[in-house]
């Protein structure tokens, strides 16, 4: 065993009195072996993982167990000893590579010192060493890399810079904490194709720690679930994902998305409840409150037991829950609705940006946001938009809310036309028009209560209305909380909870078209499920319009009818949700689809990788805008040329200079030699 | 945007300004409420006399030629003529912008670095009895007036023990150590508020980087406590201190006309009160529009120096 | 952070009403450090001495003795006379609400106009904005006490000019820090929903941003206050604040300058009421300051 964890607990001394973080964990890992530790917010496995290279939070006390590096203990250790094991032998990646790099340091110094401290090698000598390393990671041109400083890198390099210092010396342990959280979808995919890459090279212990179960599926040998504080399931990757046993694991597993799924065919399963909070744990099993398969047995504290080799887990009851996987739900009842008539429509809209002011007068340059969009939205309809960030998705979405003003095009709900901004917007057309917004801690104002923030959105929307009480308690009820939370402050409310009392002050109105900018990318895994769910529901009661962004394909692909592809200002591809598995793609769909990390083990990767960052807006690629970054560019007329809007299938059009009988055939032929590679039979 | 035209920005920025505070100068002295002429000739004065020292002056003419004249000729380095000493401004500035600069400096050379250093020790220490101790100090240190500090030393140091004299004038051809002796109460009470409010800053900012989350990437990195804050710390906590530099000369310059005054001392300050309270027009406006034009180079050498230090805004 | 994830950790689940602001004036004091309640003590004094002044002193406080000048601190005169016989005990108290009176209109005034334009500079952005931080930095282009004393000589030393002064002087400071509170705040969620609710910015500004940077003004005001009572005090030892008759603390320290190798008292007593007035002040912004940043973590924890 390379690192142990024995029986460690962790505490934090916090005013609301001692918060354990981490209990009783105990793991181990050998050489050459992954191990994923996945968790919710609030699980603590970033405690752990600190507490892995020896470090706890000058809040934190150690209060039981160790952590054994080839059997010594990194948190009895000396301060001098630790230090000459960080960096050197056991190194860390976190989460955010734009924080954890020093800005004012060129990034071939910050690798160098590694060499500089630990090796001892002169400047000159660690200098030639971090380029070399930089090459290790894949980083294009790493000498003239090494010169640059943190904030003239993209985010990916970044995080490329990052990885070259953990894995500077060889370490024997690697823990990744997050690593690619912060990077977009397409990054993220690059990012993950070189840490499996460099697995397969080095032969240290590595500790992969995510909350996203598609991530650990694809990088983890063995899988520990965290909830609360506690490991509850620990078992080989393909144990954990064909044979979960736990009913959190399940509960989790339950709340993803699988591949193909849509609304049409099953609804999702949200886990009911929050985590409980550290400071008021529930004496029994930690999941009991929230467990649907609880009974009283499950008020004593369990043990991990063993269900099977090598896969143990903390549950008295696992034997009495049916391992069967349960039936579908049936599906979502607003994908019944019929499509109604066409509610907004926009046509050619434009944003730009311009930098002013003295920077202008010396040759401002105007950024193009957004570039001739036209989109249509229907009732009981949900239009999905996907892209990068950067691709301007949000600020379409703030022009139609009137929040931005385009500078040219049109807009029209239900035939009227909508004027710029939205102060120039009558009532009436306010109530119809509603935003949910991506950051649940900032879309209530923290000063005043749910109902301060509710009735002042109702009296402006519906001035008639004398007593608002009764509404604002039917507003609750409509988004499943109980009408005590009025008298809450959103301080007291958990992200989850926030987020559905937005959603009740965008239906104050009785609105017929909700914009939602990335409603559930901040919420944990479980919450994102039961916040599908209810717009989901809302739209089967009151029939409305959504545009729905988000960066996740899998989600979009769930909930929409029809899915917009967004690519620097422009639409690429449009059609409906259900034809997007299918060949010929919009090359830049093709990748967006190919970087998900779907939650099944060992999923041999996809070729179809984007390199390098979105091109500024400021100064957009000549001819088809995406020619830079395509894997499928067929020669000049991609530079010189704009692309036309081509049929693909079943109603899908993409905005592309191939064909689609020679794209279908290029990407059905590159999906043959992937599976070749994998020892699959190819797909018919 | 590149370093160059960061810098031809910054100065087209200073001249703006400039222009406008030397409009903003002369419209708050020369419609001050009283008639110069009468001022300058004295109550006693003939109606035909004061008739021809308004013609001279040019005071009937219109504002905007008025400001033209006086800034045009200010320019060419004619600051114009005292009224009250009825010397040539330009003289009269000279000695009295030397001996302001001795009482400055020691502070740019020891408050400033010293309030730097101990602004660090108290940042690296935070929490412990020194930076308890530190913090402090500079919570009475920064709050005093000038003239509050200069009375109880003169009190202590000079009335009760006799150790420096209470009044600080400067003769010529005074040996360094006796103009250092004469000097050393006035420069502290300059420049104890300078001092703490530099301790007070860095400590602020050292507290801030040592958070920092790659600071903490440093550490675990397993560099020793030494490098960190060597390489990591110091120099990215130094470049928000740096603007505090120019906001501390303004201060001075406040500063200075305080103490000059309670400690009699010759210096542009003084010579400054003096002006107003003689209502002297073109004295307070050359010494204004000067103190203007110091401060705003402060500030512009502190915004390269900055930008110079920190990368990110280097070309940003 | 060291621990990104810690702050959540400790979160967990939904936020018990521990988190509730602490009511009452009592609560509110108890919630304080040791520091910022020394400091309002400190103040209740000297607020006591303004109100209760002209009921405390022993002698008139402007009234000339020319048989006792100079007179060192005894039980007759507690803090000793000065140059004209004037009981400096008397004067000292005298002066106190003067000053409080001119630094409280001064700094309500600075402070209400500064953070008034900040807040809607900051608040509409994009050119408009630009041009009024300009034209602030015009005005903080010019060292504050120089600024103070041009704007003084030009109107005349009085009560009302002297407010309007350093009214003029600290404007865009306060407008510079209110911009900078309300410009973390403008793409926030909430300020959106309301914009969306068609409301103006006036009621956006006041009920939705006013609240949220009620603590920012709070401490920009004691900060404030601490450089009001320092320039009058300091405008009054140069002889352009508070006009003789009437007893003012810097004016004091100005005209005992001349008897201090004689009468160290004369200049030392106003010396100490200043500087204890100023640092409890400073006390006051700086306990506020760290109570904020305390009781957000403890909302967070």
């Amino acid at each position: 065993m390379v690192l142990a964890v024995d029986d460690l607990s962790v505490t934090y001394a916090t005013p609301a009195g001692p918060a354990p973080a981490v209990r009783s964990v105990s793991l181990a890992l050998g050489r050459g072996e992954t191990l994923g530790i996945v968790g919710e917010s609030g699980s603590g496995k970033s405690t752990l993982a600190h507490a892995m290279i020896g470090y706890l939070a000058p809040l934190a006390r150690r209060t039981s167990g160790r952590v054994l590096f080839h059997g010594d203990d990194l948190l009895a250790m000396p301060g001098a000893k630790l230090a000459g094991l960080r960096g050197r032998r056991i190194a860390m990646v976190h989460q955010n590579p734009q924080a954890t790099l020093n800005p004012a340091l060129k990034v071939g110094t910050q690798i160098a010192e590694v060499f500089r401290h630990h090796a001892g090698l002169s400047w000159a000598e660690a200098r030639a060493r971090a380029v070399e390393n930089l090459g290790r990671v894949n980083m294009p041109e790493p000498s003239a890399a090494a010169a640059r400083y943190p904030h003239e890198l993209s985010g990916g390099q970044r995080q490329r810079v990052v990885i070259a210092i953990a894995l500077a010396l060889d370490p024997d342990v690697l823990i990744l904490d997050e690593p690619t959280t912060a990077l977009d979808v397409t990054t993220e995919a690059v990012i993950l194709d070189l840490l499996r890459d460099i697995k397969r090279r080095i032969g240290a212990a590595i500790v992969y720690i995510s909350h996203n179960l598609g991530v650990i599926a694809q990088m983890a040998d063995r899988v520990a679930v965290m909830y609360a504080g506690e490991v509850v399931e620990d078992a080989s990757v393909e144990s954990l994902f064909l044979r979960p046993t736990h009913p959190y694991t399940r509960a989790l597993l339950d709340c993803l998305v699988q591949p193909g799924a849509s609304k049409r065919t099953r609804a999702l399963t949200a886990i009911p409840g929050a985590i409980p909070r550290l400071t008021q744990l529930p004496a029994g099993c930690i999941f009991e409150p929230r467990c649907m398969h609880r009974a009283d047995v499950c008020l004593d504290h369990p043990d991990m037991e063993d269900a099977s080799a090598g896969h143990r887990v903390r549950c008295v009851r696992w034997r009495e829950i049916p391992t069967t996987p349960a039936p579908p739900a049936a599906a979502s009842a607003s994908a019944a609705q019929s499509p109604g008539s066409t509610l907004m429509e926009a046509k050619g809209v434009r944003k730009s940006f311009s930098e002013w002011g003295v920077a202008a007068m010396l040759g401002g340059r105007r950024v193009q946001a957004v570039a001739g969009v036209d989109m249509a939205l229907a009732r009981n309809r949900v239009l999905g938009l996907v892209g990068e960030s950067g691709s301007g998705k949000t600020t379409l979405l703030r022009c139609l809310a009137g929040l931005e003003t385009a500078e040219e095009g049109s807009l029209a709900v239900e035939g009227f036309p909508v004027p710029w901004p939205v102060r120039a917007r009558p009532q009436s057309l306010l109530r119809r028009l509603q935003v949910v917004f991506q950051d649940p801690e900032s879309t209530l104002n923290p000063k005043h209560t749910v109902r301060g923030n509710l009735g002042r959105h109702l009296r402006a929307l519906l001035p008639a209305v004398r007593d608002p009480s009764p509404l604002l308690a039917q507003a609750m009820a409509r988004v499943r909380l109980d009408p005590d939370y009025l008298d809450r402050y959103p301080a007291e409310l958990s992200g989850g909870e926030k987020q559905r009392v937005a959603i009740a002050r965008a239906f104050l109105g009785g609105p017929e078209v909700v914009l939602c900018d990335e409603p559930l990318s901040a919420l944990d895994v479980s919450v994102q499920a039961s916040i599908v769910k209810l717009l989901l529901d809302l739209q089967a009661e009151a029939h409305v319009a959504y545009l729905l962004i988000s960066h996740d394909l899998a989600v979009v692909r769930y909930v929409a009818d029809e899915i917009a592809v967004m690519y620097l200002g422009r639409l690429v591809e449009l059609g409906p949700a259900e034809t997007f598995d299918a060949a010929p793609l919009h090359p830049y769909t093709e990748a967006l689809l190919s970087a998900v990390s779907l939650p099944i083990p060992r999923q041999p990767p996809s070729r179809i990788r984007l390199q390098g960052p979105i091109p500024s807006p400021t100064d957009p690629p000549s001819g088809c805008v995406f020619h830079t970054r395509c894997p499928r560019k067929i020669g000049t007329i991609c530079e010189t040329a704009m692309p036309p809007w081509r049929e693909g299938v079943s109603g899908r059009r993409y905005c592309c200079h191939i064909e689609p009988e020679e794209l279908r055939r290029m990407q059905v032929s590159s999906a043959t030699s992937l599976a070749a590679d994998a020892g699959h039979a190819p797909p018919s | 945007m590149s370093f160059a035209s960061f810098i031809l920005r910054r100065l087209a920025f200073l001249v703006v300004t400039l222009l406008v505070v030397s409009v903003l100068i002369f419209s708050l002295t020369q419609v001050l409420p009283g008639d110069v002429a009468t001022m300058i000739l004295g109550i006693m004065a003939t109606p035909e006399d004061l008739a021809t020292l308004r013609q001279q002056m040019g005071l009937g003419r219109p504002a905007v030629v008025q400001y033209w004249d006086w800034l045009s000729s200010f320019l060419a380095g004619d600051l114009g003529i005292s009224t009250r000493f009825k010397r040539p401004v330009a003289s009269l500035l000279a000695d009295r912008l030397v001996n302001s600069a001795k009482l400055a400096s020691a502070g740019l050379l020891l408050a400033i670095p010293g309030g730097l250093a101990l602004g660090v020790i108290a940042g690296l220490r935070h929490g412990r009895t020194v930076d308890h101790v530190l913090s402090g100090f500079t919570l009475f240190a920064a709050a005093m007036p000038e003239f509050v500090t200069g009375a109880i030393l003169i009190v202590v140091l000079s009335t009760w023990l006799g150790w420096f004299p209470p009044f600080s004038a400067i003769e010529p051809g005074m040996g360094l150590i006796d103009q250092v002796h004469r000097l050393a109460l006035p420069a502290v009470s300059l420049n104890l508020v300078i001092l703490a409010y530099m301790l007070r800053m860095m400590r602020a900012s050292v507290i801030e980087v040592m958070g920092s989350a790659y600071v903490h990437a440093a550490v675990l990195k397993g560099l020793p406590r030494r490098m960190v804050i060597f390489r990591h710390v110091l120099p990215t906590a130094l470049g928000p201190t740096l603007n505090v530099i120019a906001l501390c000369i303004g201060w001075m310059a406040g500063g200075l006309v305080i103490v000059e005054s309670m400690f009699g001392y010759p210096g542009l300050g003084r010579l400054l009160v003096f002006a107003i309270q003689n209502r002297d027009v073109p004295l307070i406006q050359a010494i204004s529009l000067v103190v203007a034009g110091i401060f705003a180079f402060a500030n512009l050498f502190a915004d390269l120096l900055h930008r110079f230090l920190d990368p990110r805004t280097r070309d940003a | 952070m060291p621990d990104q994830g810690t702050a959540a950790v400790l979160a967990g689940g939904p936020p018990s009403r521990f988190t509730r602001a602490y009511g009452g004036v009592i609560g509110w004091l108890r919630s304080r450090t040791l520091a910022t309640r020394a400091a309002l003590a400190i103040l209740l004094v000297y607020v006591l001495l303004g109100l209760l002044g002209s009921l405390l002193v022993p002698y008139s406080p402007t009234a000339f003795d020319m048989m006792v000048p100079l007179n060192a601190p005894s039980w007759q005169h507690f803090f000793g006379t000065d140059g004209f016989g004037r009981d400096v005990f008397s004067r000292v108290v005298a002066g106190t609400s003067t000053i409080l009176i001119l630094s409280v209109s001064a700094t309500v005034w600075a402070v209400g106009v500064g953070v008034s334009i900040g807040l809607a500079s900051g608040y509409r952005g994009g050119r408009p904005d630009e041009f009024v931080m300009r034209g602030m930095d015009v005005l903080m282009a010019l060292p504050t006490l120089l600024l103070a004393l041009l704007i003084l000589t030009w109107l005349g030393s009085s009560k009302p000019n002297l407010i309007f002064a350093i009214g003029v002087v600290f404007v865009p400071k306060s407008a510079r820090v209110a911009r900078s509170a309300v410009l973390s705040l403008r793409k926030l969620g909430y300020i959106e929903a309301a914009k969306l609710r068609g409301d103006h910015a006036g009621r956006i500004l006041l009920f939705e941003v006013l609240p949220n940077v009620r603590d920012v003004v709070g401490v920009e005001f004691c900060v404030r206050f601490a450089y009001s009572l320092l320039l009058i005090s300091s405008l009054g030892f140069l002889g352009l604040g508070v006009q003789p008759p009437e007893p003012d603390w810097g004016q004091m320290i100005s005209e005992g300058r001349n008897y201090i190798t004689l009468a160290w008292w004369i200049v030392m007593f106003p010396a100490l009421a200043i500087g204890i007035l100023v640092v409890a002040v400073n006390l006051l912004a700086d306990g506020l300051w760290q109570d904020r940043t305390r009781l957000q973590s403890a909302r967070i924890l």
